[in-house]
Parts: structure tokens; sequence; C-alpha cells
């Protein structure tokens, strides 16, 4: 019972899973839907500036994400915010 | 090539002297002999000092010297390993709030704790640590290997790989057990600036030198398959190193170690999100670095090319001769990469054998004595370690990828065992010895028989074994005994 009770989240872990992978995989197959390669932005081919570009995106959702994430476990700043502070 | 000159061999000493000066502040700084204190630097590490160690560690020599040269080997395809270095904080977005707050509640030191915590298995525990000191201890080989080739480099073949990996362990093994994570930590803090500062300024300097869109024209012609759009095996291929990164670097007991480590959730959170500026400033710069090099040295061989930084560089210090500092700094940065990784994976080590095999085995110790033992365990591990590194004939990048692919099978024990609270031990420990045995017979029976391949439709064999992992895990969840 002590291991169900701790792991409190149950229906929130759809989510989680949502924010990694999916995002993750969508990037990877970014260029393939890109196809052959296209004229080239900064000298690097229009493909790969694609990727690079998609995936500052999937770094920006992932910031939102761990706040995100952290803010459902509860009180962000936790038990030790007076010493963060400091 | 000898690319350090005086100047720059007085800046790298200096360097070097700075950590053990650091190590033993950390030392003073200590506020009990216990294995909390040392292992967790007393689970007082804020923002910053969390977010460098972070950084530091996870920025391998592999990052710098091996990706660059990765990248000047596979063109343009590789800048995913961007998105490589992204996706670990999509790991670290499934599992270190939960994680942080079962430690703040139980006090866990290792992931052993964890694991034991969450299963109540004490054979299971001895199972993943020795899968997760295995990882380790291969990780920090393929670091110390990278360390021979980069003093080896920079001193023109003055010192020896040998003698360079030697210098640093017993460097690495003195302020590590000065003062423990704090010391780790604290010279991470130095090591991490550098780092960032020494990857920036050789990259401007080199841009500045050859100029981007003139090597971009040059590499056209001398590479022109850099610029190929990446075929569907390269994709699959690049899939499947993903799911490894994801899931594999997540789960680095010294990455759990900082997540219990930091002084609240608030530094913990913000750290992670200031991560995910740095494969945009650390790895994407040194990838362009291997491409300007492919431009310019485009006849390298694969040994050679794993050093293209420092080809590069040493280039550019015969002409220049002001830029001594600055290719020391890059040494440095180099050295400091490779420093934070292997301190952090020794003491990851050292804390796993104390407290979730030693320990357990034999309980009634005192914190002083297990804490005495982990230190001279680091030692002994580091002697056996660098005596490895420097007979054990393997590229870099391949070292990595074995590392990797045994270390994901640890995976679903972590991940699913912190949202999915029915898995039982059983069904981990199942799928923990399913998932090893393909991860290690899929390339056994390729170099055997010529019939496999040693990728299975591309994907590594590591993959494969997470996916009979995860399977058997589930069907037993779903149709396997009641507990007793």
């Amino acid at each position: 019972m002590e291991r169900k009770t701790l792991i409190r989240n149950r229906n929130r872990r759809g989510p989680a899973l949502a924010y990694g992978l999916p995002g993750a995989l969508l990037l990877a197959t970014v260029p393939w839907a890109t196809g052959a390669p296209s004229p080239g932005m900064v000298g690097v081919p229009g493909w790969a500036a694609l990727s690079l570009a998609t995936t500052a995106v999937y770094a920006l959702a992932l910031v939102w994400a761990l706040g995100d994430r952290f803010a459902d476990e509860g009180d962000p700043a936790g038990p030790n915010d007076d010493r963060d502070a400091a | 090539m000898n690319v350090v000159d005086p100047v720059g061999l007085s800046i790298m000493s200096i360097y070097l002297l700075a950590l053990i000066a650091i190590g033993f502040a950390s030392r003073f700084a200590r506020r009990e002999n216990s294995l909390g204190d040392f292992y967790l630097g007393g689970r007082g590490l804020g923002t910053l000092v969390l977010f460098l160690t972070l950084y530091a560690t996870q920025y391998s020599g592999l990052t710098l010297v091996g990706f660059a040269g990765q990248a000047y080997r596979s063109g343009f395809t590789f800048l995913v390993s961007v998105t490589f270095a992204c996706s670990v904080i999509g790991g670290y977005v499934m599992i270190a709030p939960r994680l942080r707050t079962l430690s703040e509640r139980h006090g866990f030191i290792t992931i052993g704790d964890f694991i034991q915590h969450r299963y109540g298995s004490a054979r299971l525990t001895a199972w993943t640590t020795g899968v997760f000191v295995f990882a380790l201890a291969t990780y920090v080989l393929s670091n110390l290997k990278a360390a021979g080739y980069v003093i080896e480099a920079a001193s023109g073949g003055r010192i020896g790989m040998a003698a360079g990996i030697i210098g640093l362990s017993v460097l690495i093994a003195a302020y590590e057990t000065l003062g423990g994570l704090r010391a780790v930590a604290w010279t991470d803090t130095l090591q991490g600036g550098v780092l960032c500062f020494g990857c920036a300024a050789a990259f401007f300097t080199i841009v500045d030198h050859y100029g981007w869109s003139d090597s971009m024209m040059q590499l056209a012609t001398a590479r022109p398959d850099f610029f190929a759009a990446p075929s569907g095996a390269q994709q699959t291929g690049w899939l499947s190193t993903l799911v490894l990164v994801m899931f594999g670097v997540s789960i680095y007991p010294h990455a759990v170690q900082r997540i219990y480590a930091a002084v609240s959730r608030r530094a913990l959170l913000r750290s992670m999100q200031l991560m995910l500026l740095m494969p945009f400033i650390t790895t994407l710069p040194m990838l362009a670095v291997g491409y300007i090099g492919a431009a310019h040295f485009p006849d390298l061989s694969q040994t050679q090319s794993e050093q293209v930084v420092f080809v590069v560089l040493g280039r550019l210090s015969e002409t220049i001769t002001a830029l001594g500092p600055l290719v020391a700094l890059l040494v440095c940065a180099l050295l400091a990469a490779i420093m934070s990784t292997v301190d952090s994976a020794l003491l990851a080590i050292s804390s796993l054998v104390t407290q979730d095999l030693y320990a357990r085995l034999r309980p009634g110790n005192s914190q002083e004595a297990l804490t005495r033992l982990g230190k001279r365990f680091s030692w002994a591990l580091m002697a056996a370690l660098v005596g490895l590194a420097i007979a054990l004939p393997q590229t870099l990048w391949r070292i990595t990828e074995v590392k990797l692919e045994v270390l994901v099978q640890m995976a679903p024990a972590v991940f699913i065992g912190l949202h999915l609270p029915q898995v039982r031990a059983r069904d981990i420990g199942w799928g923990l010895v399913i998932g090893l045995t393909v991860t290690l017979g899929v390339p056994l029976a390729a170099t055997l028989t010529s019939t496999l391949a040693e990728r299975p439709l591309g994907v590594h064999a590591g993959v494969w074994g997470l996916a009979a992992n995860l399977g058997t895990v589930l069907w037993r969840d779903a149709h396997g005994p009641d507990d007793p």
C-alpha cells in the first residue's frame, strides 16, 4: 500500500510521456518530410536548417514542460526554499 | 603538431592547480562525515552550481573531441546530435520531478535507493547496481581515452597518451576524495565556465579566420556528400540513437545524484531549463568546427579526424602566435569536459558500491567507515580503469554506444517504476534479463555468423533489447501470477 500512496500522480503520467517522446520523434522525422536537399540557409542545407529550427522549438516546449511537471509535484520551491534564496 | 606554447602551458598548470585548491576548500566546507554529505554535498547545491555541474557532467570529452570528429566524417546529418542533447531533458521531464519528491521524503543517496524503496527487492537492487556500475565504468573508460588523445595532441606527442591519462586520473581521484560531490560540483563550476567560454572563443576565432561562407563553399566542392539529405536508413539510425540517449543518459546515476543534491526543487527546475540552452552554444559550435575542418583538411584519417579541433587550431597557431593563450584555453576546456565527467561517474560508482552493495550486504557500519571505504574504492577503481583505458583498442564512439545500450535496459525500472505502481520486482527483473540478453546477444551473433546484422533493420541492439525488455515487463504485468 505504501508504494501506491507514494505514486499519487498516476493520471498525469500520460502528459509526462506526451511532452518528451513524441516531440523528439517529430524532430527526427521532419527532415524526412522535407525530402531532397533544398536551397541552403547560411551555407547549411535547407533540411538541416529546418531540423535545427524544430529542435529549438522542442527545447522551448521542454522549458515549459519542466515547469508544468514540477508544479504537478506541489510547491516548486520545496522545503529548502529559504536556503535556495540565500 | 604542437598547439600549446609555454604561455599556454602556464595557463594549463594554473588551471589544474586551481582544481586541487578547490578540492581542499571543499574539504574544509564539510558539515559532517556522512554518506549524504560526501556523495550529495549535504544536499545543498544551488541553481548556478547545480546547472554548471549538470552541464559539465553531461558534456563529456566525447562532446568536444568525438562529436567534432563525427561531424567531420558524417556531414550535416550529424547536426541531429543537437536534438539528441535536448532529448536528454525530455527524459528528465518524465522522471526528475517525481524522483526529487521521493528523495526529499526518504533521503535517497543513490539511484539504487530508489530501486530498493520502490520494488523492495535486494536482489533486483544488486542486479541493477551491477548494470549501472558496468555502464559507468565504460563511460569513464571512454573519457579517459579522450583525455589521452587531448594531451598527446596538445603536447605535440611530447606527453604520451598513457602518461596523460595517469596524470589526470591521479588529479581527479585526489580532489574527489578530498571533498566528494561538493568538490566535484565546485570544480565542475570552474570546469563548466571554462568549457562554455572555451568553446565560444574557439568557435568565433575559427569562424573569423576561415570564414563560414567561404568554408561552406569549399566544402561543397570537397565533400558534396555532406549536403545530401539523410537517407531512410540514416533516419532510422537517428530514431534509434534518440531512444538510447533520451532513456539512457537521463538515468545516469550521477545525473540522478544531482537531482537529489539540489538545495530545492526550484533550483533543480531552473538548472534543467538552463541546460536546454547548452546544445545550441556548445554542441553546435563544435559541429561547426568539424565542418570547417572538413572543408580545409579533407584528407584526414579516422584517427586524425577525432583530433580535428586540434588540427584546425594547430594550423592557426602556426601563423598567429598571439593565439597561444586561446589554444591553451580550449585545451583546458576539453580537459574540463573530460575531467568533470570522469569525476562524477567515479563518485557515482563509489556511492553505488558503498551504499547499494556493501552497506546492504554488511549492515551496521558507521557512516564514517562507509565514507572511508568509498574513498579507498575510488582510488582502486581508478587504477584499474586507467590500465584498461591504456590497453583497450576501440574507437570513442563505439564505446559510447555499448555503454548506452546496456544502460538503457534500466529505463523500465526507473520510468515505469515512477509511473506505474502495480509493476513488481519480478516483472522488472525478467525484463532486464531479456533486454540484456538481446542487447548483448545480437552483436555476439552478428560476430559469429554473417546472417545477422549488428544493427538489425538499422536499429541498435540496445533498442531491440529495450523493446523486448518493455514488452516482457508489460506482458508479465498483465498475465503474470499475482503477488502472494
